[in-house]
C-alpha cells in the first residue's frame, strides 16, 4: 500500500516540465447519471450506457491524475533534512512576516481567510521535536505503537507485547512488538513476536491476553481480522517454552478458536481477557462488544482454549455505552495488601470490571461483585456503572490492561498514551505514542468505592539527587519557583496544607465546578486552584500546572477537584489543549497530596495517594531542555497554602535491542 | 419484458433505500450539500453500507489532495514569487502526509475493521489542509485556497461519517 505512495512522493519534488492539463477545480466528478429515475420504457439500455459513459468518465477523471504522476522521472532523493518541512529554517524571519502582513492588508481577500481559525501554524524546529521522546518510559524506537498485548512475567523476565507498526508513525500494518525487562522499568526490544500471516489475522494481529496455566505453561488469545475483516479470537503459544525470551510464537492449527456468536456483528467481537477459573474447574475469558448502543461483554468457557462454550446472557452490559474494547476483568482483595491471581474469589474479594469505550476513547471501571456460578457481575453503584462513572485516570490513557505478576504478587496496569499532536508532526519526528510507568493496582480500603493505581516502586531505582522544600507558604496569587536545575526528567512529591480555620470561615456558593469547564489554572477561586507547575518556562509563557480547585457549596460540604490544565502548555497551535481532571476523595484529616512523573512530553499525576491519576501529553515549544521548570503556585483568592515538596531527578532508563 | 420491469423496479427501491442511506448519513456531517454531492457522484453510493461511504469520502480526498499536490509542485518549479516559496515547501509536506500516512491509514483501518483510526487520518487530513492554508497567512493569497477548503470540508464530512461506524 505505501509502495504506490513513494512514487508519488518523490515525484512531486522533481516533477520538471512534465507538461500535463491542469484539472479544473471544481469537482466534477459529480458525472451521476441523470438517467437513474427515468420511466422503465427504454430504462436497461439508456442506464447501460449512461453508467459505461459516467465509467468512463470517471475513470479518466480519477486516474488519469495518478498515471501522469507516476510516469514522472523520479530524479534524486531529497536530503533527510527537507524530508519533514516543518523544520524551522525553512521560515521567513519573523520580521519579514510582521511587514508584510501591514503592507498587504488591503490585497487580502476577506472571503479565502474568512474561514481558517488561527496564526500560522507553528515552526517546529528538529531540537523541539527531538525533546519530546522520552527517557524512561516504554516506546519502540520509532514509528507508531497503540495497545498494549499479553502482559507476562514468566521465567524471571517480564514481557510486554505491544500493537506496533514497523512501517510508519500512523497506525496500520500491525504486528505484535515484543519487549522483555526484569524490572518494568529497564526494557530491551525484541524482533516481532507475530505477524499477520495466516487467513484468519492477515487483517490484523490485534489485541490479546496471556494466560498462565497451573503447570507453568502460557497461552494467548488474541483478536484476529480475517481476508473478510471479520474479527475471530485464536490461540496461540510459545514456540519454545523454556525460552525464557520468548521469541517465537505458533499459531494454533485449529484457529480461529471462536468466531462471533449470532447477533453480534462481524466487527463487534474482539479482545479476549485472561481466564480465570470456574468453580467447575473449566476456564473462562471475557470479550467486549455491543447490541445497537448497549455495550456488552460475552462470557465464554473452555477446558483446552481451543473448544468454547458461549454462556447465555453477558457478563454486564450498560445502555448507552457503546462498543466495549479491551475488557479487564479482575478481583482485588478488600484486606490485604497484594495484588491477587485472576482467579481469585471470595467473600474479601471484589472484582474489577473495566472497559475501553471505543465512542469516547477513555477507559472506565467499575467495583463490583461476580456470581462465579451464574458468570455475572453487578456494580456496587449503579449509579457509576462502567462506562459512566469512574476512569483509572482522567487524562489521555486508552486500551489499559493488567496481568497479576505473581512474582511480586501484585496487579500492574499498562495502557495506551497517544500522542496529542498531530499527525503530521508523528511523521515528522518519527514516533507515534507511549505507555504510563506501569501501575499497581490496589483497593483503596478507605473509601470502599474506588481503586488505587500507583507507579510500581522499582521506578523509584531511577531516581538520582533530590531536593527538598519544605513548609512553603504560598499566598494567593503568587508563583514561587523551586530551583532544581534540569526539570524535565523528576519525580515529584507534594503536600499541601490549607489552614482549616480559613476553610471553615469561607462562605459557600452554588457555583458548579468541574476541571473541563472550570477555567483553567488563572480561573480564580476563593480556595483555588492551587498546586504545581511542571514543564515551564521562566517567562511562564507556557506552563503546564497540575492543581487542586476546593469547591465549597452552600450547604457548607467541601467538594475538591484535580486538574491538569494542558490549554497553556505550548505556544504551538497544532496540539490538542484540554484540562483533565475530576473530583476526588478527601477523607478527614487528610492533607492534599500529589506525584507528578515528568518525562519530557508525557506527564503523570497522581493524588491522594494514587486515588485519581492524570497522564497528559504535553509539547511546548520555549519550556523544553533547560528552559524548562518547575514552580509552586496559587491562584486562589482567599487562602494562602503551605507546601511541602521533594523533588528528584531521574535517570534514563535506556532501553535497548538485543 | 414483465421480468424485467420488476428487476427495473426491484432496483429502483433498493436504490431509494439507499438513496436514504445517503441523506440520513450526510444529515450528521457539517456539510449536508457536499456530503450528498460526493457521495451520489460515486456508483458505490446506490448500494454501499457506512463503510462504503466512507471509502468514497477518503477517494474524493485523496482526489482533491493529489490535485492540489500537483498544484504545489507545478508553482514549486514555475519560478513563485518569494513569499510563497516556503509556504508551498511546507504544503508540499502537508500533502505529502496527507497522501502517504492520513488516508493510507483511512483506507486501511476502513477495510480492516477498525474505523477509530479512519477517524484519526481524518481529523489528520483536516488539519493539514488548514495548515497549508494558514502557510500562506501574511502573503498576498493563497493559490491552493479553493482545493485546501475542499480538503478540509471533505475531510470533517468524512469524520463525521465514520463517527457512525464506532
Amino acid at each position: 500500500m505505501q509502495k504506490n505512495n513513494m512514487a508519488l512522493s518523490n515525484s512531486e519534488e522533481t516533477n520538471n516540465g512534465v507538461h500535463y492539463t491542469q484539472l479544473p477545480e471544481s469537482d466534477n466528478n459529480s458525472g451521476s447519471p441523470p438517467t437513474r429515475y427515468r420511466q422503465p420504457k427504454r430504462m436497461t439500455f439508456m442506464i447501460l450506457t449512461g453508467l459505461v459513459a459516467f465509467l468512463l468518465f470517471f475513470v479518466a477523471v480519477r486516474y488519469g491524475n495518478y498515471e501522469e504522476t507516476d510516469n514522472v522521472n523520479p530524479g534524486p532523493v531529497p536530503p533527510q533534512e527537507t524530508v519533514c518541512n516543518m523544520l524551522g529554517s525553512n521560515l521567513m524571519p519573523l520580521t519579514t512576516m510582521t511587514m508584510l502582513a501591514r503592507g498587504v492588508a488591503q490585497g487580502v481577500s476577506a472571503k479565502s481567510r474568512g474561514h481558517f481559525l488561527g496564526a500560522r501554524p507553528f515552526p517546529w524546529t528538529k531540537k523541539m521535536l527531538a525533546w519530546q521522546r522520552t527517557s524512561f518510559h516504554f516506546q519502540p524506537k520509532k514509528n507508531w505503537m497503540n495497545d498494549p498485548n499479553g502482559p507476562l512475567f514468566y521465567k524471571g523476565w517480564y514481557h510486554l507485547f505491544y500493537q506496533y507498526n514497523p512501517e510508519a508513525a500512523v497506525w496500520g500494518n500491525i504486528v505484535w512488538g515484543h519487549a522483555v525487562s526484569r524490572d518494568l522499568i529497564h526494557w530491551q526490544h525484541l524482533p516481532v513476536a507475530m505477524v499477520a500471516d495466516q487467513w484468519y489475522d492477515i487483517n490484523g494481529v490485534w489485541t490479546g491476553s496471556a494466560t498462565i496455566l497451573p503447570d507453568g505453561n502460557l497461552v494467548m488469545l488474541y483478536t484476529g481480522s480475517t481476508n473478510e475483516s471479520v474479527q475471530v479470537q485464536n490461540l496461540a503459544y510459545p514456540a519454545d517454552p523454556s525460552d525464557p525470551l520468548l521469541r517465537k510464537w505458533v499459531k494454533y492449527e485449529g484457529n480461529p478458536v471462536l468466531v462471533p456468536p449470532p447477533g453480534i456483528a462481524k466487527k463487534d467481537f474482539r479482545d479476549p481477557t485472561t481466564a480465570w477459573t470456574t468453580p467447575e474447574g473449566k476456564w473462562r475469558i471475557t470479550i467486549g462488544s455491543k447490541v445497537n448502543k448497549t455495550g456488552i461483554s460475552l462470557v465464554y468457557d473452555t477446558i483446552d482454549f481451543k473448544n468454547f462454550e458461549l454462556l447465555e446472557g453477558v457478563l454486564h452490559g450498560v445502555p448507552g455505552t457503546g462498543m466495549w474494547e479491551c475488557v479487564d476483568f479482575y478481583p482485588v482483595s478488600k484486606i490485604a495488601e497484594n495484588g491477587l491471581d485472576t482467579s481469585e474469589n471470595g467473600p474479601a474479594v471484589k472484582h474489577v470490571l473495566k472497559s475501553s469505550l471505543d465512542d469516547d476513547r477513555n477507559d472506565y471501571y467499575a467495583l463490583g461483585t461476580y456470581d462465579a456460578v451464574a458468570g455475572k457481575w453487578v456494580p456496587d453503584n449503579p449509579i457509576i456503572d462502567v462506562g459512566i462513572g469512574l476512569r483509572y485516570d482522567y487524562g489521555n490513557f486508552y486500551a489499559s490492561k493488567s496481568f497479576y505478576d505473581q512474582e511480586k504478587m501484585r496487579r500492574v496496569l499498562w495502557a495506551w498514551i497517544t500522542e496529542s499532536d498531530s499527525e503530521a508532526a508523528d511523521i515528522c519526528k518519527g514516533w507515534a505514542s507511549l505507555q504510563p510507568i506501569p501501575r499497581t493496582i490496589k483497593f483503596d480500603k478507605k473509601t470502599g468505592s474506588n481503586i488505587i493505581t500507583w507507579p510500581v516502586a522499582e521506578v523509584e531505582n531511577l531516581r538520582l539527587n533530590s531536593k527538598e522544600f519544605d513548609n512553603v507558604k504560598v499566598k494567593p496569587g503568587s508563583v514561587v519557583p523551586l530551583e532544581v536545575g534540569s526539570a524535565t526528567q523528576l519525580d515529584i512529591m507534594a503536600e499541601f496544607e490549607v489552614d482549616p480555620k480559613v476553610l471553615e470561615r469561607i462562605d459557600g456558593s452554588n457555583a458548579t465546578y468541574d476541571c473541563k469547564s472550570g477555567g483553567g489554572s488563572t480561573e480564580r477561586g476563593a480556595l483555588g486552584p492551587f498546586g504545581l507547575m511542571v514543564l515551564t518556562d521562566s517567562g511562564l509563557s507556557e506552563q503546564t500546572p497540575i492543581y487542586f480547585y476546593i469547591a465549597k457549596d452552600a450547604t457548607g460540604n467541601f467538594n475538591t477537584h484535580f486538574c491538569n490544565d494542558i490549554t497553556r502548555s505550548s505556544e504551538a497551535t497544532d496540539v490538542r489543549k484540554l484540562i483533565y481532571g475530576s473530583t476526588i476523595p478527601v477523607l478527614q484529616g487528610e492533607k492534599l497530596t500529589l506525584r507528578t512523573l515528568v518525562d519530557h512530553s508525557i506527564v503523570e499525576s497522581f493524588a491522594q495517594g494514587g486515588r485519581a491519576a492524570i497522564t497528559s501529553r504535553v509539547y511546548p515549544t520555549k519550556a523544553i531542555y533547560e528552559d524548562a521548570k518547575v514552580y509552586l503556585f496559587n491562584n486562589a483568592t482567599d487562602i494562602s497554602v503551605t507546601a511541602t515538596v521533594k523533588i528528584w531527578q531521574m535517570d534514563s532508563a535506556n532501553i535497548q535491542s538485543i | 419484458m414483465k421480468n424485467l420491469i420488476f428487476l427495473m423496479m426491484f432496483l429502483a427501491i433498493v436504490l431509494q433505500t439507499n438513496a436514504n442511506l445517503v441523506e440520513t448519513t450526510c444529515k450528521n456531517t457539517p456539510n449536508y450539500a457536499l456530503c450528498v454531492k460526493t457521495l451520489r457522484s460515486d456508483k458505490r453510493s446506490e448500494k454501499g453500507d457506512i463503510t462504503t461511504l466512507a471509502l468514497i469520502m477518503v477517494d474524493a480526498i485523496k482526489s482533491k489532495a493529489n490535485q492540489a499536490a500537483n498544484m504545489i509542485s507545478k508553482l514549486r518549479h514555475s519560478n513563485p514569487p518569494a513569499a510563497w516559496k516556503d509556504a508551498l515547501k511546507d504544503c508540499a509536506f502537508s500533502y505529502k502526509v496527507i497522501l502517504t500516512a492520513s488516508m493510507p491509514e483511512a483506507i486501511e483501518a476502513l477495510t480492516k475493521g477498525d474505523p477509530k483510526f479512519a477517524e484519526d487520518g481524518m481529523v489528520g487530513s483536516s488539519g493539514d489542509a488548514q495548515e497549508c492554508e494558514d502557510y500562506f497567512k501574511g502573503t498576498k493569497y493563497s493559490p491552493l485556497s479553493k482545493l485546501n477548503s475542499a480538503v478540509h470540508e471533505l475531510s470533517d464530512v468524512g469524520r463525521a461519517i465514520v463517527r457512525n461506524l464506532l
